[in-house]
């Protein structure tokens, strides 16, 4: 297995700037994740078409109000500058312009009619951790894919023929190159997660706490990746495939943003997913409830990572190892 | 010239018999728009639907990721025996990777154009002046592909092109607001996003459509010209036929 681990070291050496240029990008991905997170405001904008000293009482803190000259144009509500726009019509009473939902018009008209006791109710918000963790998770599953290039490659390669041939079985072949990209994925990752803490800027988690989550989430990409590796021999279609899948699900997982409403059935048909339980895990996690539940969440990932990586290894051993 | 046509022929020939390649450049949008348009449904209302949005966005999406079919038309395992013999047959050197660009920009745009055609009539997404967003979604897939061949003439192997290009796309289009608006995050972000590329050809697209608002266009176009023309001297420069020896 060190053998493994020092032929990928060579490997990689040998591509100096292909390692540099990795690093540039983990520090670059997580730091933008960082960067986001910190500034993003949570808020619903409202355009109001009007001078700013006549609708005073519209202040709020539910709101981010802006005051326009004229009306914006429709393809800034169509990007979401504005959630909605809003137009006095001079005697007292509002027109409201919109393309949300029935329900932001409502919630809206409510606050038009009431502006000083208005209340706004909003307990789905994520944590700062989380949300980090969230845009990390894509990029860390995608280097996985990317780093399971040392794999694909003995493939291509037909090196793999020749391990088949050497006395180390195909489990320690494996693992070795897990550990390898586990290792390749998680420093770095955590480098600049603990340096942005040395910084004293907010992120949520300390630092112990992250190093199990990354730890998790780098083993899960890992797992991932080989398993997806393992079903075919060229790099490319490998790598599209498994990209492809990457975004898809975590986008599906909500790990920007939670699409789905709670308790439908469509949401716990996402919880096959394991970003979604990672998900769910961190949240509550920084939020302090951990139930019985989430801890299976929990268990989950790792089973899923585990079962993955059996697999790998099995379908590898099938394709490779010659009966009789 | 007749080569350079010859040759192009076979690397489309050769991408379109690979089912990977037109899944990933008309399943793959199509399933993404389906997913995210279904799920935020409910955030809109009738006039202006998430299809309307993600029809757009999530096409310069794929339009954007087209740089790594190039790349690995370009210099695939499969391919660099093939690109051996061009080198050693009379003619110009530069037609290999000429070859790749419109064999895939061809192969793309045909892809894309049939994913938005059906993408129109599922979702009726709304559209306006299709011959001005025909034009932008060519440059900015010709954009795209030129990308890749220069990333892949300039670092020689497929496989860090892909790496570079995966997660530069991926971050443009975070920022851009492809896959989820960004806009109303408030003011740093939204001053963020301003510096992405993705952003400006969203925002230019959705001038057209909904505020028939053309001015954003010519800057646009200008840019994406200059900058394809810039990346293909690159190309040229960078470019030596030793590199496709194996």
């Amino acid at each position: 297995m060190l053998r493994i681990l020092k032929n990928n070291w060579n490997l990689l050496m040998n591509q100096k700037n292909y390692l540099i240029l990795s690093l540039i990008m983990t520090i670059c991905s997580v730091g933008a994740a960082i960067l986001i997170t910190n500034n993003v405001e949570i808020k619903s904008n409202i355009a109001v078409v009007a001078d700013e000293q006549s609708e005073k009482n519209l202040s709020t803190p539910y709101f981010h109000i802006t005051f326009l000259d004229k009306e914006p144009p429709m393809s800034e509500l169509v990007q979401n500058r504005y959630d909605a726009v809003v137009i006095p019509d001079g005697n007292g009473g509002f027109q409201i312009k919109t393309i949300k939902s029935d329900d932001l018009k409502k919630e809206l008209q409510k606050f038009l009619d009431q502006p000083s006791d208005y209340a706004f109710t909003n307990n789905v918000a994520r944590k700062i951790g989380t949300n980090i963790l969230g845009y990390m998770m894509m990029f860390l599953l995608m280097q996985g894919v990317l780093y399971a290039r040392f794999f694909a490659e003995d493939k291509e390669k037909h090196r793999i023929e020749r391990v088949s041939m050497s006395p180390i079985p195909f489990v320690i072949y494996l693992f070795g190159h897990a550990l390898f990209m586990w290792l390749l994925i998680f420093v770095p990752s955590f480098m600049v997660v603990c340096v942005t803490k040395l910084f004293g800027i907010s992120i949520g988690f300390s630092i112990p706490e992250y190093m199990l989550l990354i730890g998790v989430l780098a083993f899960l990409s890992v797992a991932y990746a080989l398993f997806i590796n393992s079903f075919f021999c060229v790099v490319d279609t490998a790598n599209m495939l498994a990209s492809s899948i990457v975004v898809l699900t975590s986008i599906l997982a909500g790990s920007f943003y939670s699409f789905s409403k709670q308790d439908s059935l469509f949401n716990k048909f996402l919880h096959i997913f394991p970003q979604k339980d990672f998900m769910n895990f961190s949240d509550a996690f920084e939020k302090g409830n951990i139930t019985f539940g989430i801890n299976l969440q929990f268990c989950y990932i790792i089973m899923i990572s585990l079962l993955m990586f059996t697999i790998a290894v099995v379908k590898t051993r099938r394709s490779y190892l010659y009966k009789r | 010239m007749r080569n350079l046509l010859i040759i192009a022929r076979e690397d489309f020939m050769n991408l379109i018999k690979n089912p990977m390649w037109i899944f990933y450049a008309t399943v793959f949008p199509i399933l993404m728009v389906v997913i995210l348009g279904f799920l935020t449904k409910d955030n809109y209302g009738k006039e202006i639907g998430s299809y309307d949005y993600y029809g757009i966005t999530l096409i310069l999406y794929s339009l954007l990721s087209c740089g790594m079919t190039s790349a690995n038309a370009f210099m695939e395992e499969r391919i660099k025996k093939p690109n051996m013999r061009i080198i050693y047959a009379p003619g110009r050197v530069s037609s290999i990777f000429f070859s790749k660009i419109i064999a895939t920009f061809v192969f793309s745009s045909i892809m894309h154009l049939f994913d938005m055609v059906l993408l129109c009539l599922v979702f009726s997404i709304h559209l306006a002046a299709i011959p001005q967003m025909i034009l932008l979604f060519s440059l900015v897939e010709l954009f795209s592909i030129t990308l890749g061949i220069m990333l892949c003439c300039i670092f020689k192997t497929e496989g860090m092109t892909n790496q570079i290009l995966s997660l530069v796309v991926f971050l443009i289009s975070i920022f851009g607001g492809l896959l989820f608006s960004m806009d109303g995050y408030g003011e740093v972000v939204r001053k963020i996003c301003s510096l992405s590329p993705a952003k400006w050809f969203s925002n230019t697209a959705f001038q057209m459509i909904y505020d028939n608002n053309y001015s954003t266009l010519l800057p646009t176009v200008i840019l994406l010209t200059v900058t394809i023309v810039v990346m293909i001297i690159i190309s040229l420069l960078t470019f030596r036929k030793e590199d496709c020896i194996c």
